[in-house]
């Protein structure tokens, strides 16, 4: 793992599923530890503050007798069902879900041996009606998952003749006790079912059809409303008032909790991927910097974060290594003057966000100016230009003497003001500027925008 | 959740009785179930709508009603009808209805083999028309019950509970397979023929369908909906009333001031609600559980300073939260709190602190 390009994954890749050393490097939260009980649960989070993470480790670190299903249910997305026809296609989703993990699971040809008769047939059944595709050839597809030996014992399965088991018109409830059946048989106690993924709506889907969505998969929650079926929902925090305008019933059924990282455990979790991506075992983020500017740093700009304070320790990494010394208080000065967090904008909710601290209390002609600076990043502005689409809301500055045409004295000491007053808020030192520059007798420019 | 080795110990206690947020999965729940008084005729011979919330204690009602009954030996024979699906299609009630006194069917005879043996060969083939209406089919079913080892994987698989507690499965079973194998079916039976079976072989006097479960509907549908739904039951209330046969209706709030529920003269309508009295009651019934009889409060495992301690938990609910469900988790964070500062009492200040974890925690 200590090789640079290593480095800059264990710090930039930011999405677990990419992350096979994740196991090293994961800090166990007190949500985390909710999870693993087996209570249903509903955990939200932002993105980026690991969910998926946890959703990972909770596979890893299951109980051998727990068998774990992923459903992520971005599909029905593009169905244009709706209301109970929804729900009742979701679920099916998630029986197919539920048929996959049987299969990439790789330990039911072990678990099982030489099913019973109906387990047999009760096996051939479901996989028959719930995989993607013909089972025969899906289980090929996976040829490289299984070992040459549960291969060949599933294509056994698959010659069988066995009676049919279930009946047409079965429920979707009954198909799951079919399951559970099975998974009894093969030594599993317990199936969670893992929903994760939604984040993946939120391009696309808003307001009501994402209150849609949430309906249907609660409902098909309640199909899954069995003794020994627990789900595990990872719920993105942006969604969470949807959530709680459905009514809810499976809500009430299971535990809420919140992914919150504390600035200790942020801290932890740098630590652990510093261990791991640095030569020495002893790496932590006081061998690298004054850990103390660099921390204070990190909690006013990175928030509660992970992306956000992985993001921000990168570059402070790169510039260790190609030092090849601890960086003194001094340095880290310069360091985090030359690497500012960010600066974003929200133009739709007029929000402007400085790293993963929000800036408050921006007047409109303050927003307006950033705004206006924001679109014409790389460019010096006049602030002829400024005040104009500021205060007169003009694209173009008018000729002199036109009708909108105003005398820069009455002006300048207005706009000079407005900078000074958005220096005091996005700048970490106002004197000393990294975001709004000037250039004597030019204008200003805007630097390190993020759109 | 595998109950904290600690909790246990600490507190005295030999299970955790406050493991279970869904009363489904409770296997204690017949031993603490507190029944608030305005629903305690629900286990009459009589119809009945109960109201409540989510996680306001229906389905808790529902189970403790079915097992009530169950301890009769059939005589009060309940059916679980939890519908399985949203279909609005005629019928569909009446069809699930009688999948349900298939299963039911199933699980009596599970639960006392011999009786079969001793029926007329009439019935026995009526009794394997009305079997061929369980999921899976009958022969899925016999192959079942001739493998499973205990009463319980055929709950599991049929879920239903049985109406008694064999320790396990043995010969009579392998003949009832044997039998029910090689009998030939009635013609397909009537649901109203189905009842009379019931009641004619295995001597039910009432039988007591229990409706659950419809809390999900109402997720994608309107309360209005869900009325409509439940109409075709609504229409037979009295003539299955007059053959002993009512319908216990557990149902959302949403719909508590119908008035097709609450002016039948078939049906009595009521709510189920919780004040701090009762809820504090659900606790100490846990704990008198728990602890063996040791102990009927938290207030034995507080220190000497701490008083009413159920009581104080209620009063800290907010007004919509007023429910067992969410006074079982401010009594788990408690006790979590209380182990967490290893003591071996509970303290005000867990007591107090309690709140930001409940809150956090809903």
């Amino acid at each position: 793992m200590n090789s640079a390009s290593s480095t800059e994954s264990l710090f930039k890749t930011l999405k677990a599923e990419n992350e096979p050393w994740l196991g090293e490097v994961f800090v166990s939260l007190p949500a985390f530890e909710r999870l693993k009980e087996n209570d249903s649960t509903i955990l939200y989070g932002e993105t980026g503050s690991g969910k998926t993470a946890m959703r990972l480790a909770l596979t890893k670190e299951r109980d051998e007798k727990i068998f774990t299903v992923l459903w992520q249910p971005e599909p029905i997305l593009e169905n244009p069902a709706s209301g109970t026809a929804l729900a009742q296609q979701a679920v099916k989703r998630a029986l197919n879900a539920c048929a996959e993990s049987l299969i990439l699971d790789g330990s039911l040809p072990r678990r099982l041996g030489e099913p019973s008769g109906h387990i047999a047939s009760a096996l051939q059944w479901f996989l028959q009606n719930h995989l993607p595709f013909d089972t025969i050839l899906y289980i090929q597809d996976q040829a490289n998952h299984l070992s040459q030996d549960d291969l060949q014992w599933y294509l056994k399965l698959f010659e069988q003749p066995l009676p049919p088991v279930v009946k047409e018109g079965v429920s979707f409830k009954d198909q799951l006790r079919l399951l559970l059946m099975i998974l009894r048989a093969a030594k599993y106690e317990r199936l969670w079912l893992t929903i994760d993924g939604l984040e993946r709506w939120t391009p696309r889907g808003v307001g009501d059809q994402v209150e849609a969505l949430l309906e249907a998969v609660l409902s098909t929650l309640v199909f899954f409303d069995l003794k020994e079926v627990s789900f595990k929902f990872f719920v993105p925090s942006s969604f969470k008032s949807a959530l709680h305008k459905t009514s809810g019933v499976e809500r009430y059924r299971s535990i809420e909790t919140d992914l919150t990282w504390s600035a200790d455990s942020l801290r932890e979790m740098l630590e652990k991927r510093l261990a791991c991506a640095l030569p020495s075992k002893k790496a932590s983020l006081a061998s690298l910097c004054d850990e103390e500017e660099f921390l204070h740093w990190l909690k006013e700009y990175g928030g509660t974060s992970p992306r956000a304070w992985l993001g921000f320790t990168a570059p402070l990494v790169m510039e260790y290594q190609k030092r090849g010394k601890r960086l003194t208080s001094a340095h880290t000065r310069e360091f985090i003057f030359q690497h500012p967090a960010p600066l974003r904008f929200h133009r739709e909710r007029r929000e402007v966000w400085v790293g993963e601290k929000r800036i408050t209390s921006c007047s409109t002609p303050e927003f307006r100016v950033l705004e206006y600076l924001s679109a014409h990043t790389g460019k010096i502005t006049t602030l002829e230009e400024l005040y104009y689409y500021a205060y007169k809301e003009l694209n173009e500055v008018p000729d002199k003497g036109a009708p909108d045409w105003t005398p820069p004295k009455t002006w300048r000491g207005a706009m000079d003001n407005v900078l000074m007053r958005i220096r005091q808020k996005i700048e970490p030192d106002p004197k000393h500027p990294r975001y709004l520059v000037t250039h004597h007798g030019k204008g200003v420019e805007l630097l390190h925008t993020e759109m | 959740m595998e109950p904290p080795a600690t909790w246990l110990s600490v507190f005295g206690f030999t299970f955790d009785p406050f493991e279970h947020l869904d009363s489904t999965k409770d296997a204690h729940l017949q031993e603490y179930l507190v029944i608030p008084p305005a629903v305690q005729n629900t286990l009459l011979d009589q119809s009945v709508a109960v109201f409540a919330q989510p996680g306001g204690g229906k389905s808790a009602l529902r189970i403790y009603t079915a097992n009530f009954y169950k301890d009769s030996r059939g005589v009060r024979f309940p059916v679980t009808y939890v519908p399985e699906d949203y279909s609005t299609q005629s019928n569909f009630h009446f069809n699930g209805i009688k999948r349900s006194l298939a299963r039911a069917a199933f699980m009596y005879l599970a639960s006392y083999p011999d009786l079969f043996f001793d029926l007329s060969s009439e019935y026995k083939k009526q009794l394997k028309g009305l079997l061929l209406d369980l999921p899976f089919g009958l022969d899925f079913n016999l192959s079942l019950l001739t493998e499973s080892r205990f009463l319980s994987d055929l709950e599991a698989v049929l879920g239903t509970s049985a109406f008694s507690s064999l320790p396990a499965l043995d010969r009579a079973h392998h003949q009832l397979a044997r039998e029910l194998a090689k009998e030939s079916p009635s013609k397909s039976l009537a649901l109203e023929d189905c009842f009379a079976l019931l009641k004619d072989a295995f001597g039910a006097k009432s039988i007591h369908i229990l409706i659950d479960g419809l809390d999900g509907f109402i997720e994608t549908q309107s309360p209005e909906s869900l009325l409509a739904w439940i109409e075709p039951l609504l229409n037979v209330l009295e003539n299955w009333q007059n053959k002993n046969i009512y319908l216990k209706f557990f149902l959302p709030l949403d719909i508590s001031d119908a008035p097709a529920l609450t002016n039948s003269r078939y049906l009595r309508a009521a709510s189920l609600t919780w004040d701090d009295h009762l809820l504090a009651e659900v606790v100490r019934r846990r704990v008198f559980v728990a602890s063996r009889g040791a102990f009927d409060s938290l207030d034995a495992i507080s220190a000497p300073d701490v008083r009413s301690v159920e009581l104080t938990l209620a009063h800290q609910l907010g007004e919509k939260d007023k429910l067992p469900r969410q006074m079982i988790i401010k009594c788990r964070n408690l006790l979590a709190k209380a182990v967490k500062s290893k003591k071996e009492w509970i303290t005000s200040e867990d007591l107090f602190d309690g709140e930001s974890l409940y809150a956090a925690a809903i």
